[in-house]
């Protein structure tokens, strides 16, 4: 795949790469911003992922890897500064504002994120979708939690469950 | 990944585990709370270890003119094993006077030779506190609470005159933790109506209630000085009446509770809030009749470092090693026998604590302790609780007794230690 604007080839800043999503969708992407996947950094050091080939990725559908890209050329340029030593607090900010935007979504792309970045490695998404599923669950009693998650009602058995764990940490609701 | 939404429950467990790996202690301990698979990741991983208090691991005791106060607990191997004779933070553990005059949350409020110390046995930290210059007699208590803050507090409150010898005590020994829970305003905070609904609260009767001025000299390990704090800015307080005298003012579960053992009776009531007024309401009372009792073949025992202090120090010959640990309130019911009790009816018991996260009660018959299921009303042989090293007399007992829950936070939390100015500090401590 030629690189539009260095015309640095394969081993330039901007080369890109193609990855191929669970349903066929090819995308591509400066290899820059998929390095930021511990998975796929290997392979692109190789060389891989240039040209026709792409990589495969069988476990990310399309819309969820669309998603993940955005994370990634978003979060590219800071990354490559090795941690932005001197990014500017606007550049900062500027992420921030991207990163609460970017999670502001539905429990199940989230879940499907989540186990995009695990299966990706991509560290921040880890962490940022992480952090994201605790605030969900910060300052809620177990019924809420289940309730603002998803789960099903509990059965009897469980709620009794429930409730004799809840004194083992009877502080916690105090 | 399919494109069908997943709901959490679907993400591999050490998906989730890094998820939940992120929570604060206290969410935490609330997911725990949340399903199945939840409470395993979280106790699988330690991502919760057993950091903030949450069982009990056995009793501090203190005995009638005894050097020092002993811990009764579940033998447990050396690994899990907590060191009650705080061997680390005494250079003598077998002669040097030690008396454990409060405990809170895992902390221990001790006063030795050289003074008041606040240790952490669980995590072998203590730590000595500043001279003060309270002169009078005192009782001293700690108050911590780690879901809130590392650092903790001790108080000093007056000792009254009092026309019995036996020790004034102001305030019960866990009334500390009320503090901790409600705040001074609660034990302190205006009477609805002046007068009237001043009540004497205390276990103990003293002549000089209610005092006229009001002063706790407390140390902060935020600031590492001893203070004055006038805590009734306008001299009114409001006092809870007990329902009944002596005995037994704790904390189980999220409730405070009061308990009574005049011989074989024991009545426990709860504290509630209703239209601001704190009142009593009896929530528990039978006849004790321990016609059996279950039994468990391993039972607690006192921690005594005698025998076995090698030339080294290393204390040997209390080390239980055996693989788990005698839990009397698991459901694991086939592992006790159940024993008839032998004869006389005349029994007298004593409230040693109430089990702070089950509804159980510590009671002493003598040196037997039992624990006593309040819902099934069944009895738990513990243990016997005298310590050999106890010579024999016939003032001999169980003076006081503090239900031990460790807590496995890091660092005890100091302030400037050697900023040397305390605001009170001289000398009074002849102990």
């Amino acid at each position: 795949m030629a690189a539009p604007e260095s015309g640095d080839g394969n081993n330039g800043a901007a080369r890109m790469v193609t990855l191929i999503s669970s349903d066929n969708t090819r995308f591509e992407v400066e290899a820059a911003a998929a390095s930021l996947s511990q998975t796929l950094q290997l392979t692109i050091l190789d060389g891989g992922g240039g040209g026709g080939d792409g990589i495969p990725l069988p476990n990310v559908d399309s819309a969820t890897l669309s998603k993940v890209l955005e994370y990634c050329i978003k979060h590219a340029p800071a990354a490559a500064n090795g941690g932005a030593p001197n990014a500017t607090a606007v550049d900062r900010a500027e992420l921030e504002r991207f990163d609460n935007e970017f999670v502001n979504i539905d429990q199940s792309v989230l879940y499907s994120l989540i186990m995009a970045a695990h299966n990706l490695e991509i560290e921040g998404l880890q962490s940022l979708v992480a952090k994201k599923v605790a605030d969900m669950i910060k300052g809620k009693s177990p019924m809420e939690i289940r309730r603002t998650l998803g789960f099903p009602d509990p059965t009897p058995e469980e709620q009794a469950e429930m409730n004799a764990h809840m004194l083992e940490y009877g502080w916690a609701y105090e | 990944m399919a494109a069908e939404a997943i709901g959490i429950a679907a993400l591999p467990e050490d998906v989730l585990a890094g998820v939940l790996g992120v929570l604060s202690p206290r969410s935490l301990a609330v997911g725990r709370c949340v399903c199945k698979a939840w409470r395993g990741i979280v106790d699988a991983g330690s991502l919760l270890p057993h950091l903030l208090p949450r069982s009990v691991y056995g009793i501090f005791i203190n005995y009638i003119d005894h050097h020092r106060g002993h811990l009764f607990s579940r033998p447990c191997s050396k690994f899990t094993r907590i060191d009650g004779l705080l061997s680390f933070m005494l250079d003598d553990p077998g002669d040097d006077y030690c008396t454990v005059l409060d405990h809170c949350n895992g902390l221990l409020l001790c006063e030795t030779d050289t003074g008041l110390c606040v240790c952490n046995p669980a995590m072998q930290r203590w730590t000595q506190l500043p001279r003060h210059t309270v002169a009078w007699p005192r009782s001293a208590y700690i108050a911590f609470d780690p879901t809130l803050s590392s650092h903790y507090e001790v108080f000093l409150i007056r000792d009254l005159e009092e026309p019995k010898p036996a020790d004034p005590v102001f305030l019960n020994a866990e009334e500390q933790a009320l503090y901790a829970t409600f705040g001074l305003e609660w034990l302190f905070s205006p009477p609805e109506t002046e007068g009237a609904s001043i009540q004497y609260a205390s276990c103990r009767l003293m002549e000089e209630w209610p005092p006229l001025s009001w002063t706790l000299v407390v140390f902060s390990s935020r600031t590492g000085q001893w203070e004055h704090r006038f805590s009734l800015s306008n001299h009114t307080y409001q006092v809870i009446k007990t329902p009944a005298e002596g005995d037994y003012l704790g904390r189980s579960m999220n409730e405070v509770l009061f308990g009574e053992a005049r011989k074989d009776h024991l009545r426990i009531w709860t504290l509630i809030e209703s239209s601001g007024q704190p009142e009593w309401l009896l929530k528990y009372q039978c006849h004790l009749q321990p016609h059996t009792y279950h039994v468990s073949t391993k039972t607690w025992k006192v921690e005594e470092g005698y025998q076995g202090m090698s030339s080294d120090g290393e204390v040997t010959d209390t080390l239980q090693t055996e693989k788990g640990s005698f839990h009397w309130d698991s459901d694991n019911d086939e592992t006790y026998q159940v024993k008839a009790r032998q004869g006389d009816n005349s029994l007298m018991f004593d409230i040693l604590g109430f089990h702070r996260y089950k509804e159980v009660i510590f009671l002493a018959e003598g040196f037997d302790v039992m624990a006593y299921h309040l819902s099934s009303s069944k009895f738990h042989y513990v243990g016997y609780a005298r310590p050999k090293s106890y010579y024999l007399a016939h003032t001999n007992g169980i003076y006081e007794a503090f239900v031990y829950t460790p807590c496995l936070i890091g660092e005890l939390a100091e302030g400037d230690t050697d900023g040397g100015s305390s605001s009170v500090s001289t000398d009074d401590d002849d102990k």
